[in-house]
């Protein structure tokens, strides 16, 4: 990763100045929010409802006593860390639902000298506007997102919503050399087919020839109740998952047990 | 058999005298070839004098090699390398290499086998220079430490502004004079000395003491070297020595100190070495005050360090905590962690073995501990372990293990065992006779560092 300059590329605007948003917490080192060692911003409250979802009590919106952090509070903690960190993510929750308080941060982080030189990413479920992420575009490294079934039908079963926008939001960014990462939460018997790996596979290396996947073995520790009589993957799983996938042309494949939060 | 040195007598054999020149005293002719290179490293270190867990230095092993592996493809390098590494391991002591801070094949070779093979022994260092040694080259290391806790990683350039360019590391044992070593060892207990002490001054009492044991062991050792074939070849020379003072149990002499002298932490209670920077800086005064003490005092033969002994981190006896580190039951995170241990490592100029312990995912992504890394020597960290949770590999007071082996050990002897690795360096002798004479032997007696 090339060393950031910094300088403010960004002028800071006074909007962002005060920006506040519910940071359901942080994590100060993170080996799996992205590339190198990370701090990973939690925020609050997804419009999704996934079966499979690890982390249930970020989706509220508003939960009750949860008060408001100014983007400085989270600044600050990032810069007594910056030393030691790659980068920040932030992620969720579904980060861009708060995407007035992510621009802000990373507006802020980039025009620091102390933090000015770390990339900055966003991990999404990738249901946002194009325009949100035209408008993050700017002061943003890199996004990963999550597709969760390329079946539209599937989508809607494991996610409770269509995957219009996430199919726009993987073009979109694709396009805008922003693709850091795709994820697949892989579920044996849902949306594990060779065929349909085979599919997701053509689709995403359309819009991005180099794309890089991650595989997230789906577990059921930590899931809510209704996925834990689904199966996990076991070791010929995530053998057939690297063959097909490589097969398909994927060149850069990477398999984790569990999922990242949110998924 | 090679004659005996003195305890706590730590050679360095300069090894690329021996490259350049072949050993009379071996009989073999400089090295034309890898074999040839390998064969001398071996013969060396199988010679050198030394007891117990001592290290046998291996050498810049990456920098004597790399000049042999240029006709040499991935896969006979390697299979050599594997062959070699196996019959090192097998040396008297711990066989110790260091590596870097340049990239090159042979260091590649060398990290891709250790974590082939993941052998405890020979140890490794990885000197890091931020200008010199590229991401890859950590990345690559960083799976070696996955696979096998190896190597440790070390801050070169703070090295280099402490020791000069001609140093060794020797693992997580200690940081000397390269082509010379250490004369002689003294353990200082300062936790002990700080609750014997009424003021101040009682601590350099204690330094006063153990400095003065030094000077008859650093004698004996210097006469014994006189006629010694690695002089004599000029693998080492007698104006390249130093002596070592091992202090251990800074930890608990912080947390006697504010107790003492009324400082408290936040909360009120007394400041915790690790958690509350307070502590910090008692430990950061505390070992300045000793190795100034150290650094007045002259010891015979110290030619190389400028006529006094150096201080180094030690392991303690049970209940105690070793050199500067922070007691395991009070670890702050991470980036406190490394934090808190600046102020003492910048006075432990003789080497420490500080442990990080990170969780196995990095595996996925060795830039998070090559950033952390490059964070902690940054912010002025001068040496650090990074065992990686779940590899079957963990630091026994500073000496890796395989952890099948430590419990195998414990069921069997679990007392001697810490008593050989916690004796200080002149009583390891007599713990090993005590052994051989099937006496029993506890961990911590007193004496023992």
């Amino acid at each position: 990763m090339a060393e950031r300059l910094a300088v403010p590329a960004h002028p800071v605007e006074a909007e962002d100045l005060d920006a506040a948003g519910l940071v359901a917490g942080t994590v100060p080192f993170s080996a799996v929010d992205g590339p190198g060692n990370r701090f990973v911003v939690f925020l609050q409250g997804c419009q999704w409802d996934c079966l499979v979802c690890h982390n249930p009590c970020s989706i509220p919106r508003t939960p009750p006593g949860m008060r408001t952090t100014p983007v400085a509070e989270v600044v600050e903690q990032v810069r007594d860390a910056a030393p030691f960190l790659t980068g920040v993510t932030v992620t969720g929750g579904e980060a861009t639902l708060q995407a007035g308080f992510v621009h802000a941060l990373f507006t802020r982080l980039a025009a620091d000298p102390r933090t000015g030189r770390l990339t900055r990413f966003v991990d999404s479920n990738g249901d946002t506007p194009t325009s949100t992420w035209a408008r993050l575009a700017p002061v943003t490294d890199g996004v990963m997102l999550d597709l969760k079934a390329l079946d539209d039908e599937m989508h809607v079963v494991l996610v409770g919503h269509s995957n219009a926008r996430v199919l726009a939001s993987i073009a979109d960014l694709a396009g805008r050399g922003l693709l850091q990462e795709v994820r697949l939460l892989l579920v044996p018997g849902l949306n594990d087919a060779d065929d349909v790996l085979e599919r997701t596979a053509h689709w995403l290396l359309g819009h991005d020839p180099d794309v890089r996947v991650r595989v997230n073995l789906f577990r059921r520790e930590g899931a809510r109740p209704c996925a834990r009589d689904l199966l996990e993957p076991g070791p010929a799983d995530e053998e057939r998952y690297r063959r097909v996938l490589a097969a398909a042309g994927v060149r850069r494949v990477d398999l984790w047990c569990g999922t990242g939060t949110g998924s | 058999m090679p004659p005996s040195l003195p305890p706590g007598c730590l050679l360095v054999p300069d090894l690329a005298v021996a490259m350049a020149r072949g050993s009379a005293h071996l009989g073999l002719p400089a090295p034309a070839d890898l074999d040839a290179a390998l064969a001398l490293v071996l013969a060396v270190a199988r010679e050198l004098p030394g007891s117990g867990p001592d290290p046998r230095y291996l050498g810049p092993l990456d920098q004597l090699l790399e000049p042999f592996v240029a006709d040499l493809d991935d896969e006979t390098l390697d299979a050599r390398l594997a062959r070699f590494w196996q019959t090192a391991a097998r040396i008297d002591g711990t066989p110790h290499a260091d590596l870097g801070p340049d990239d090159g094949r042979a260091v590649r070779a060398l990290l891709r086998v250790d974590r082939r093979l993941r052998l405890p022994a020979p140890t490794l260092a990885l000197r890091v220079d931020p200008r010199r040694t590229p991401d890859d080259l950590l990345r690559d290391a960083v799976r070696t430490a996955c696979a096998d806790g190896k190597p440790q990683w070390v801050n070169h350039p703070m090295a280099v502004a402490d020791h000069g360019e001609r140093h060794a590391v020797l693992g997580c044992v200690a940081t000397l004079p390269l082509g010379g070593g250490a004369l002689a060892a003294v353990p200082l207990d300062l936790a002990a000395a700080v609750r014997a002490a009424t003021s101040a001054d009682g601590v350099d009492r204690a330094v006063d003491r153990a400095v003065a044991a030094l000077a008859p062991l650093a004698r004996e050792a210097l006469a014994r070297l006189e006629d010694h074939w690695l002089v004599r070849e000029g693998l080492i020379g007698t104006g390249r020595f130093t002596a070592v003072v091992g202090v251990h149990g800074v930890a608990e002499a912080v947390q006697e100190l504010p107790v003492r002298d009324g400082v408290r932490a936040p909360d009120g209670g007394p400041a915790r070495y690790g958690p509350d920077p307070a502590a910090s800086d008692r430990a950061a005064d505390l070992l300045a005050r000793v190795s100034a003490r150290v650094a007045a005092t002259p010891v015979p033969g110290c030619t190389a360090t400028g006529g006094h002994a150096v201080v180094q981190a030690w392991a303690a006896p049970p209940g105690g905590t070793a050199g500067g580190a922070v007691p395991e039951a009070s670890r702050p995170t991470l980036y406190r962690h490394l934090r808190a241990l600046v102020p003492a490592q910048r006075h432990l100029l003789g080497g420490v073995a500080d442990t990080v312990t990170v969780e196995p995912v990095v595996e996925h992504n060795p830039d998070a501990v090559v950033a952390v890394l490059r964070g902690a020597f940054a912010e002025g960290v001068r040496e650090l372990t990074v065992d990686v949770a779940g590899n079957g590999f963990s630091r026994v007071t500073g000496y890796l293990k395989r952890d099948r082996d430590v419990a195998a050990l414990r069921a069997a002897a679990a007392e001697q065992v810490a008593a050989i690795l916690r004796a200080a360096p002149q009583d390891r002798a007599a713990v090993r006779a005590a052994l051989q004479e099937g006496k029993p032997v506890r961990a911590g007696e007193p004496g023992r560092g």
